[in-house]
C-alpha cells in the first residue's frame, strides 16, 4: 500500500503557527472590564445559552461582574405618589454559584434594591405582570413593558429576583442590573480536593470537558491536570471568567489555554494540558539548565532544514497585556500592562496587544504572560524541520518536549558551522512508513544552559499599582457598600407550568409504529384504535412483533405471510403487541452462577451475523415496559452500581436491519443490588500489598469477594480526587496465589501524585483496602500482591 | 534487516471502553492475536498522524466498503463512538506471520469519526477527528429553552 507523507504547512509558516511572528493577538478593545453600567436592562432571548460563571474572589483579586438577562418582570405603582416598584427575574448562570452579598448588587452604578437568589427554581415569590394604574397629575407616565413574561422551571439555573422602587420622574428603573460574583460554580478543586469555587484554569478545563459529555474521565489526563493546577496556583495565573458567547469547545479551549501559559496536550491517549515552560516539582518555572529528552545526530537524520525569522519580524516588541483590575464588590477596570525589554519601554517601540481581560484579574499574571510573549519574539531566531529514520524514538516523543540536534560537519571550503541546538517540538508527523518528521522551534539558552524565556518569565514582576475607582458620585447608593450579609435564598416552583410534553416532540418511531392502544376488531377483521380508526395503510407487523411501514416491491426482512400478523391475529395477543413490539429472540445471557451482582460480568456471545454487534440496554425505571436505554456495547458487560435493581438485556444488531429494529434481543434479567454474591465464608484470606521489597498492611477477609487494583489520583493536599480500578479476580472458592501489577501496563502509565493499593470487597458492602504504596514524584513502581488461606510468615 | 509496518484499526464505545471491532492490515488474509484479542485482516490505508494540537488532529483511513465494515462504521459515525488507528513497526527478517512482542508503536490516534464518505461503491473513506468531536461540541451546553424560562418579557 502506498504511504502518504502528510505535512500540512510549509516550514516557513511554522513561526506564524507558533506565535513567533504575525499580527497582534488582539485587534479590538478589551473583552472584559468595559461594561456599560447604565445600558438598558438586557432581556433574555429564548434559545440563548446560559452562561458559565467561574471565579473565586481572593485577597489579591478575582470575581466577575455579571450583567444578567431578565426573563420576567412585575410593575406596580403607588396610586398616590406614583412611586414605581419593579421586580425582575434574572438568570445568573448555568449550574449553582455562590450566594451574593448585599453590597454586590447594583443597578447601574448604584447600590440599590433587594435581591433574592436561588438555584434550580424561580427566585422570589411574586407573579409577573404590569399592574401600573393611572395617577392624577403624575410627573411621569411609566412606560414600562406590558409583556412581562410567563416563567418556567428554571431547572439547572441560578436565578435572582431583584426588587426596587423609584420615585415619580426617576428614569433609572430601566438601567442594567450589575451583580458582582465572588464565588462562581463550585467544583472539586484539583489542587486541594475541596469542593468550592475555583479560579484555577485546570479546574475549568476539567469542568468543561465533563459538561460536554463527550469525553469520559478515562480519557482525561487527571494527573497532568493536577500538575497544571499546582503550576497555576504557584504562579498566580488565575481565571475569573463569565463564559457567555457560544462557541465550539475544542476551539475555545485551544484559544484560551495559552493565556495561562499552557497548551492542549494528548498523552497516552488522554487529553489534558501541558505547560509551555519546564516546571519544578513544586510547580515553579524551572530556571536550571535545560534538560532535553533526546539527542539526534546524523545517524538518525534523513533530512534537516531551517528557516530563519526575518529581522523585520523579530524586532523586540512591547507586549501590551490587557487585564482586569477587579476591585471587591465593584466593577472591573480594563487596564494594560506594558511588558518589554527595558530599552524598549518608554520609547516608541513596536507594541502588540494581548487581551486577557476576560479571564485575568491579577497583575502578575499579565506580567508573566507578557514576559513570555516578548521574550520568545526576541530570542527565538529560527524554526526547523527534522526528518528521522524509522525506529528512532518513534512514539515516545511528544509536542512540547525539548530535544538536542547535533550535526558536526566539515567542508573543503572551510570549517563547517556545526549544528548543536536545543529545540522544542511543536508538531510531530508520523507517516505510516515509520519515519517521523519533527517541526521544531529553537529553544534558546544562556551561557548557563538555562532557557532564556523561562528566566524572563520567572523574573517578571507586577508593579503593584491599583487604580482608584474613577467614580465621582455615589450619592445614588441606598445600600451600604460595607453590607456583606448574604442575600436571601428564596424561590418557588410556579404552579400550573406546562408539562414536558408541551415543549417536546419525540421522534425516532418512524420505523416502529407503536400501536399501544390498538385492539383487534373481529367484526371488521382489522386493528382499530380507541377512536375506531383502522391501522394506517402501509403498516404491518413483522414476524417478530415489530410494526413497520410496508415497503412496496420488496419483502421486508424476517416477514413472512404466515407471521405478518395483519389479518391473522391468532397467536398474537393484544398484550404482546403492547409490551413486545421489538424482536424477541429470547437469546441467552451468560450470568455467573452467583447471579448478576454488581461487578459481575455477563456475556452475550458472538453476534450470529457477520458485521453485527451487541448492545446492552437498561430499562430506565423498574418497569421494563418503560423503554430501553443503551448503556454499552460489546459481547460482555460488567454490572455497575447504576444497574442495581434495574432490568437489563442485550440486542443483536446485524447489517441490513431496519433502523431502530435489531435482529434479536435477549431475555430480560434484573441486576442485583449488592457488590458480590452472598456466599457463605469458607476460608480466611490474607492479603498484603507491598512496595517492591517493603511490607504493607495485612488483614483478614472472607473467601467471597472481589479483589481489585486501585489507583487513586491525589492532589497536592493528599486528598484523592479520582479513582480507577482494575479487577485482579474474583475471590471465590479458589484462592489466588500472588502476582504483580506493573505500573505501566495495568492501570495506564505511572505518574506523580498517585497511590496504588489492593482492594477486597467482602460479603455485604464491606470494603477493605491495603495501606497501598505512594508513587513518588516522577517515580514508577510495581504493586506486589499476595493472597493466602493461611497467615503468611513473610511477604514476597 | 527488513523493517515493516502494520496498521491496527479498532472501534471503541467510549461509554464502556468496550472494543467493538478490531482489524489489522499487516498480515494478509490472517486473523492474528495481539493484546489478548483477535484482529481480522482488512486491507486499509491510513494517512500519517500529526500531533501538536489535540483539538485539530485527524487521520484519514480508507477501507473496503464490505459488509463486515460498513454497518459498524455507520453505527460508530452515528453514535459518536471512537476509532483508534495505531501503526507498529517491526523487524520482518525471518518471517512475519504474527505480531511480534518487540514491535514498536510508531503512531497512534484516537478520536470521533468526523467524516465518512464513499468515493466509490467499493471504498469507504473515514476521517478520525479529534477526541473533542467536530465543531458541534458546544462550549455552553445549557440553553434557555421554553421549558426553563417560558416566554421572556419584552421591552
Amino acid at each position: 500500500m502506498a504511504s502518504e507523507l502528510s505535512i500540512s504547512d510549509p516550514l516557513v509558516l511554522l513561526a506564524q503557527a507558533a506565535g513567533l511572528v504575525g499580527p497582534a493577538a488582539a485587534t479590538g478593545g478589551a473583552a472584559g472590564g468595559t461594561n456599560d453600567l447604565t445600558r438598558s436592562q438586557r432581556v433574555a432571548a429564548v434559545g440563548e445559552p446560559a452562561p458559565i460563571v467561574f471565579c473565586r474572589r481572593r485577597a489579591d483579586g478575582g470575581g466577575v461582574l455579571l450583567q444578567p438577562a431578565a426573563t420576567e418582570a412585575r410593575f406596580t405603582n403607588n396610586p398616590t405618589t406614583n412611586e414605581l416598584t419593579m421586580s425582575l427575574q434574572l438568570v445568573l448562570a448555568a449550574g449553582p454559584i455562590g450566594q451574593l452579598q448585599v453590597r454586590d448588587v447594583r443597578q447601574g452604578p448604584c447600590l440599590v434594591g433587594t435581591l433574592q437568589q436561588t438555584y434550580n427554581q424561580r427566585a422570589g415569590t411574586w407573579t409577573p405582570g404590569n399592574f401600573v394604574t393611572a395617577v392624577a397629575s403624575p410627573l411621569t407616565t411609566w412606560d414600562v413593558p406590558v409583556f412581562c413574561g410567563t416563567g418556567g422551571s428554571y431547572r439547572g439555573l441560578t436565578t435572582a429576583s431583584f426588587v426596587s422602587s423609584y420615585d415619580d420622574d426617576d428614569d433609572r428603573w430601566g438601567w442594567q442590573i450589575n451583580l458582582f460574583v465572588r464565588d462562581g460554580r463550585p467544583v472539586v478543586r484539583l489542587r486541594d480536593g475541596l469542593t468550592g469555587a475555583s479560579n484555577n484554569w485546570a479546574d475549568l478545563f476539567l469542568l468543561l470537558l465533563r459538561e460536554s459529555l463527550r469525553i469520559p474521565d478515562s480519557l482525561i489526563d487527571l494527573p497532568g491536570l493536577a500538575v497544571i493546577a499546582q503550576f497555576l496556583e504557584v504562579n498566580q495565573l488565575f481565571c475569573d471568567v463569565e463564559i457567555r458567547q457560544q462557541s465550539d469547545l475544542g476551539s475555545w479551549l485551544e484559544q484560551t489555554a495559552p493565556k495561562f501559559l499552557t497548551h492542549l496536550s494528548k498523552t497516552d491517549g488522554t487529553v489534558g494540558l501541558r505547560p509551555l515552560l519546564q516546571l519544578t516539582a513544586e510547580g515553579e518555572v524551572y530556571i536550571g539548565p535545560v534538560e532535553h529528552v533526546a539527542t539526534f545526530t546524523a545517524d538518525d537524520m534523513v533530512a534537516f532544514e531551517r528557516e530563519w525569522i526575518p529581522q523585520s519580524q523579530r524586532e523586540s516588541i512591547v507586549a501590551a497585556v490587557v487585564w482586569r483590575q477587579q476591585d471587591e464588590g465593584d466593577v472591573g477596570l480594563a487596564r494594560t500592562l506594558l511588558v518589554g525589554f527595558a530599552d524598549q519601554l518608554g520609547v516608541d517601540a513596536p507594541t502588540e496587544t494581548f487581551d486577557l481581560s476576560d479571564v485575568c484579574t491579577t497583575e502578575i499574571h499579565a506580567a508573566r504572560f507578557g514576559a513570555y510573549q516578548a521574550a520568545r519574539r526576541y530570542h527565538i531566531s529560527h524554526t526547523a524541520r527534522l526528518e528521522l529514520r524509522p525506529g528512532a524514538f518513534n512514539a515516545t516523543l511528544q509536542p512540547g518536549q525539548i530535544i538536542r540536534f547535533y550535526l558536526p560537519f566539515s567542508s573543503s571550503v572551510g570549517p563547517g558551522a556545526n549544528v548543536d541546538t536545543l529545540y522544542e517540538i511543536a508538531r510531530i508527523t508520523r507517516p505510516p512508513d515509520g519515519a517521523m518528521v519533527l517541526d521544531l522551534v529553537e529553544h534558546p539558552i544562556d551561557s548557563l544552559g538555562r532557557s532564556v524565556v523561562a528566566v524572563e518569565v520567572a523574573r517578571a514582576a507586577a508593579p503593584g499599582y491599583s487604580i482608584t475607582q474613577p467614580r465621582d458620585n455615589t450619592s445614588c447608593n441606598v445600600n451600604s457598600p460595607g453590607d456583606d450579609s448574604l442575600v436571601a435564598d428564596v424561590g418557588q416552583d410556579l404552579p400550573n407550568l406546562p408539562l414536558d410534553d408541551a415543549f417536546q416532540s419525540p421522534i425516532g418511531d418512524a420505523g416502529d409504529f407503536s400501536p399501544s392502544d390498538w385492539e383487534y376488531n373481529d367484526s371488521i377483521n382489522d386493528w382499530v384504535d380507541s377512536n375506531g380508526n383502522t391501522l394506517p395503510e402501509g403498516w404491518q407487523q413483522d414476524g417478530e412483533g415489530a410494526w413497520r411501514p410496508q415497503q412496496s416491491g420488496r419483502p421486508q426482512q424476517g416477514v413472512t405471510e404466515a407471521s405478518s400478523g395483519i389479518g391473522d391475529p391468532s397467536g398474537v395477543s393484544a398484550e404482546d403487541l403492547v409490551n413486545n413490539q421489538e424482536p424477541r429472540e429470547n437469546l441467552p445471557v451468560g450470568i455467573p452462577a452467583e447471579g448478576p451482582y454488581v461487578g459481575a460480568t455477563v456475556t452475550a456471545g458472538t453476534p450470529p451475523c457477520q458485521g453485527g454487534f451487541i448492545e446492552w440496554q437498561r430499562s430506565d425505571l423498574d418497569d421494563a415496559s418503560d423503554g430501553w436505554d443503551p448503556i454499552a456495547t460489546g459481547e460482555a458487560y460488567e454490572i455497575t452500581g447504576n444497574d442495581g435493581g434495574r432490568y437489563i438485556r442485550y440486542t443483536v444488531n446485524c447489517p441490513g436491519d431496519e433502523p431502530g429494529v435489531p435482529y434479536g434481543s435477549s431475555v430480560v434479567f434484573q441486576a442485583g443490588t449488592e457488590d458480590i454474591p452472598n456466599l457463605s465464608p469458607t476460608q480466611s484470606v490474607y492479603v498484603a500489598a507491598t512496595y517492591q521489597r517493603g511490607y504493607g498492611d495485612t488483614f483478614a477477609g472472607t473467601s467471597c469477594g472481589q479483589m481489585r487494583a486501585v489507583r487513586e489520583v491525589w492532589n497536592f493536599a493528599g486528598t484523592p480526587v479520582a479513582t480507577q480500578y482494575q479487577n485482579i479476580g474474583n475471590i471465590g472458592q479458589q484462592v489466588i496465589s500472588e502476582g504483580d501489577f506493573p505500573s505501566n501496563t495495568c492501570l495506564g502509565s505511572s505518574f506523580p501524585n498517585s497511590r496504588r493499593r489492593v482492594r477486597v470487597t467482602r460479603n455485604g458492602s464491606n470494603i477493605i483496602d491495603t495501606g497501598g504504596v505512594t508513587i513518588p514524584l516522577g517515580g514508577s513502581t510495581n504493586l506486589r500482591w499476595f493472597l493466602s488461606t493461611t497467615p503468611p510468615s513473610s511477604y514476597p | 534487516m527488513a523493517r515493516q509496518t502494520a496498521t491496527y484499526l479498532s472501534i471503541i464505545d467510549p461509554a464502556s471502553e468496550g472494543v467493538l471491532r478490531r482489524w489489522q492490515q499487516g498480515y494478509i488474509g490472517a486473523t492474528v492475536s495481539w493484546e489478548t484479542a483477535e484482529w481480522r485482516y482488512l486491507p486499509m490505508e491510513a494517512d500519517g498522524v500529526t500531533t501538536g494540537d489535540p483539538a485539530r488532529m485527524s487521520v484519514t483511513v480508507r477501507v473496503p466498503a464490505i459488509a463486515d465494515v460498513l454497518p459498524i462504521i455507520s453505527e460508530a459515525f452515528r453514535r459518536g463512538w471512537h476509532a483508534q488507528v495505531r501503526t507498529y513497526e517491526f523487524d520482518a527478517f525471518g518471517g512475519s506471520d504474527a505480531p511480534q512482542a518487540t514491535q514498536t508503536l510508531i503512531s497512534e490516534h484516537r478520536g470521533r469519526l468526523a467524516r465518512m464518505a464513499s468515493p466509490s461503491p467499493f471504498t469507504l473513506e473515514v476521517e478520525i477527528g479529534s477526541i473533542f468531536g467536530d465543531d458541534s461540541t458546544l462550549l455552553l451546553p445549557t440553553i434557555l429553552d421554553s421549558k426553563r424560562i417560558g416566554v421572556p418579557l419584552r421591552s
